[in-house]
């Protein structure tokens, strides 16, 4: 299973193994790390699982869609590597991912 | 209007009550909307007891029906770990024994998302999910907006012959025409799709009742079943086909789908996405199609900003389902004591989540009463909120956008000549006449 890196509010650490075909989002909440509400439950339609992708992956995932973008953008620490982490699906392709949760959701 | 009368709980006044709960309040949206506006302001968490109803928590301010619908766990539509026992739908305590006596005592009677709890919920949730992301629903863009154009060239016709129902002679067929071509569902075969969901969600409204169903207070749980019934024969042709044939359309997807033992799923789960798909991707986007247009013939300022700077469309297209909220309510229930806005809700009672009144709360929406295609941010609760929020949110955005960006620069002039109708029921609906006359160029 391909493993993601979280880096928490706290600055801690933590690398999941995310079942492939899940997203960023569903790996956080299903082992109940702090910081992703995600109180839509994945619609991309609240803001609550934001996150900053590091590094390459930024790159690797590319942009919001307009829809996500429209979200994102009402949130005061939205930055150019910010994405709604429910939108970020990870299969193999992704093994080492690391995302940022900032400390402020929704 | 009406003084509140207290007995422990809140009780909401009985006009009050009956104007929400009963399918007949609904035909009258002015005094719907007042009742709406009253409960906000006296009793924005207060109990319906209406005659032939189980007592209802009417819940209408926006922030609370976000704190109920994050909570699945307690406030549930399928009644937990005893399922079925719940009915996520409000009917009427006859329609409810009814559906019991068919189908042996559960409430269950599709196996889709609307009728089931985590973790259940959100593995069928899950067999479509990626299929519902924006960054999915884009590549169908092109596809939409063939549909749109030839819908606006339908309806250059029907305005150049003179007054026209806009939405029976011509909204209605445009969303489910993008649906069902989303799906895979053979272009012959609408018309059939089309009077199915419209028994679907017609139970209440005494013009919308199927011929083979008689006016009795089980009728609509009668007809619904009926329904329920020709939908899956229909449904199990494309399954079939599917499992022999598979493609890249959203039927293909929830007909393949494997649990996690590798075997593919009951064929109930692909019927289940399958109806909830034709039917909630329907009535409730061509409702906010006619009555955004009818919105814009009403603001022609508004309708000349659009015109000028398309880049609008996706606000109006937001305040437009803010407007028409088409979805009026689900109903939860609590599986334990819970409290909210200072009123204790017990285990087992009732809550029934009113989006039209949320989207009318004062403490979120400026000028709450007045449409304004320019609102930004619009946070509207049309679609629900938490788990259970709807999961064509971004398909509905995507083919009313793409309709306004291709009707828009035709329309000249245009006025409502008529009364505008709606249906009668309490669940899913809204416009179902207005006539009008448009000059298109």
């Amino acid at each position: 299973m391909p493993s993601v890196t979280y880096v928490l509010p706290d600055g801690s650490e933590q690398t999941i193994e995310v079942k492939s075909g899940l997203s960023v989002m569903d790996g956080s909440v299903a082992n109940n790390l702090p910081g992703i509400e995600a109180e839509c439950g994945g619609s991309c339609s609240c803001a609550t699982c934001h996150v900053y992708v590091e590094g390459e992956w930024a790159a690797h995932y590319g942009k919001a869609s307009e829809e996500e973008w429209e979200l994102l953008e009402f949130l005061d620490t939205v930055q150019e590597n910010s994405r709604l982490s429910c939108q970020l699906v990870v299969t193999d392709a992704e093994d080492g991912l690391k995302v940022t949760v900032p400390e402020e959701q929704g | 209007m009406s003084t509140p009368t207290e007995t422990g709980n809140a009780i909401v006044p009985d006009d009050i009550a009956r104007q929400i709960v009963l399918p007949e309040g609904h035909r009258d949206e002015d005094k719907l909307y007042a009742a709406y506006d009253w409960l906000i302001a006296n009793a924005p968490l207060a109990q319906a007891h209406v005659e032939g109803y189980d007592p209802l928590w009417l819940v209408v301010k926006h922030a609370d029906i976000q704190e109920v619908e994050r909570q699945p766990q307690i406030f549930t539509n399928g009644g937990g770990e005893n399922k079925g026992s719940h009915n996520p739908i409000v009917v009427n305590q006859a329609g409810e024994e009814f559906t019991k006596q068919l189908t042996g005592g559960s409430f269950r009677v599709l196996e889709t998302v609307t009728y089931l709890d985590p973790p259940e919920h959100t593995f069928v949730k899950n067999i479509a999910l990626d299929w519902f992301r924006p960054a999915n629903i884009k590549q169908w863009e092109d596809r939409v907006r063939e549909l749109a154009r030839e819908s606006v060239a339908d309806l250059k016709v029907k305005a150049a012959a003179g007054e026209l129902d806009l939405i029976a002679d011509w909204a209605i067929h445009y969303p489910l025409h993008v649906i069902m071509s989303l799906c895979g569902v053979p272009e012959e075969d609408e018309p059939r799709m089309m009077a199915l969901t419209q028994d679907f969600f017609g139970t209440a409204d005494p013009d919308k009742k199927r011929d083979d169903v008689d006016v009795s207070p089980e009728a609509a749980a009668k007809q619904w079943v009926a329904t329920i019934n020709d939908f899956y024969a229909y449904f199990d042709t494309i399954v079939e086909d599917r499992r022999a044939n598979p493609t890249e359309d959203l039927a293909t997807i929830v007909s393949v789908a494997r649990g996690d033992d590798g075997e593919l799923l009951p064929k109930e789960i692909a019927y289940g996405y399958l109806v909830a798909v034709a039917t909630a991707g329907h009535d409730t986007t061509s409702a906010t199609l006619t009555t955004g247009i009818q919105q814009l013939l009403e603001h022609p300022d508004q309708l000349k900003a659009l015109q000028d700077d398309p880049s609008g469309i996706p606000n109006f297209v937001n305040e437009a389902i803010r407007w028409t909220s088409p979805v009026k309510q689900f109903t939860r229930q609590a599986l334990e004591d819970y409290e909210l806005r200072g009123q204790k809700i017990k285990k087992g009672d009732r809550l029934l989540t009113l989006y039209q009144a949320a989207n009318r709360d004062t403490e979120v929406f400026e000028d709450y009463d007045t449409f304004d295609s320019t609102r930004k941010p619009n946070k509207h609760i049309a679609f629900g909120y938490g788990p259970h929020m709807c999961i064509g949110q971004h398909v509905a955005k995507l083919e009313l956008r793409v309709m306004f960006e291709e009707l828009l620069p035709h329309i000249v002039s245009g006025e409502v000549t008529g009364e505008r109708k709606v249906t009668q029921t309490n669940f899913v609906g809204g416009v179902k006449n207005l006539p009008v006359r448009l000059e298109l160029r």
